[in-house]
């Protein structure tokens, strides 16, 4: 099975996080933002979790934070839940840094798409996941990003 | 110690121009540093501005990062430090406050690699 990797956005990410069990083991089901057609993806992951990943940024982390009681209302999601993440990530999970390459990234990242600004955090999500130099599956529902064409990107 | 945030007009200038050379001599009694979040707000505001073509913002941004200015990350270890820190959660998580402000201050008080005065680098962001 050939290695995936599949880069979420913030609210994509805030799903992910909704439908982990206790072990914080991949566990997908279709939400808000975590469409249907995002779970066969996600599924592949988790059949073979120790290679394919689910790639975000540290700024999503920044962001869950930020707007936490908003995010999670509603939910059983604590602040220890993304703090035991963080700490010690699953093995489906990789968290990039925010760094040099995320900055040279950043160039390569259009400001408008058809007419539309690409918003300062979302360019930063799309540098995070061009950052990583190999071919990576992004997955959002933000009918702007899915607009953007770049080499080794592809918007789910 | 004198430490100090690049100034966003410098950052700009740095990117548009070149450094000409320009080296930054970091010694023990003074450091310039510089976030990756406030090089990327910059980076925005001249893309926005169409102000150079992309590939001379990336040659640019190449000399900037060899220039020997510290530069100041972010990785979930510092978020970690910050969800261990209540103090710095009452402060600086309300929604009043940017979550780009927010990972700038991040990066100064729990980068291992930010030294001198943190309290007075964070009111230059």
């Amino acid at each position: 099975m050939a290695n995936i990797y599949a880069y979420v956005d913030t609210c994509v990410m805030a799903d992910i996080i909704i439908s982990l069990d206790a072990s914080n083991d991949l566990n997908p089901v279709a939400g808000t933002f975590l469409l249907p057609e995002m779970l066969p993806i996600l599924n592949k992951i988790k059949e073979n979790e120790r290679f394919s990943k689910v790639v975000t940024s540290a700024f999503t982390f920044v962001e869950l934070i930020n707007k936490f009681s908003d995010i999670f209302k509603n939910t059983e999601v604590t602040m220890q839940k993304l703090y035991a993440l963080m700490k010690q990530p699953p093995e489906w999970l990789v968290i990039e840094p925010l760094n040099e390459l995320t900055e040279k990234s950043y160039c390569n990242v259009p400001t408008k798409v058809e007419g539309e600004n690409v918003s300062m955090d979302d360019a930063i999500h799309i540098a995070t996941a061009l950052q990583r130099n190999d071919e990576i599956v992004f997955l959002t529902t933000d009918h702007i990003l899915r607009k953007i064409e770049l080499p080794n990107l592809k918007f789910i | 110690m004198n430490s100090v945030l690049l100034p966003q007009n410098k950052l700009e200038q740095f990117l548009l121009e070149g450094l000409k050379d320009l080296q930054f001599n970091n010694t023990d009694s003074h450091y310039t540093f510089n976030t990756t979040v406030g090089l990327v707000q910059t980076l925005e505001v001249l893309k926005k501005r169409g102000a150079c073509q992309y590939s001379t913002l990336r040659g640019n941004l190449h000399d900037f990062c060899n220039s020997g200015i510290f530069q100041l990350d972010l990785d979930q270890y510092e978020i970690v430090q910050a969800l261990e820190d209540p103090e710095f959660m009452e402060t600086y998580t309300s929604h009043a406050m940017n979550p780009f402000d927010i990972a700038k201050v991040l990066s100064i008080v729990y980068n291992d690699n930010c030294w001198g005065d943190k309290d007075e680098l964070i009111k230059q962001i």
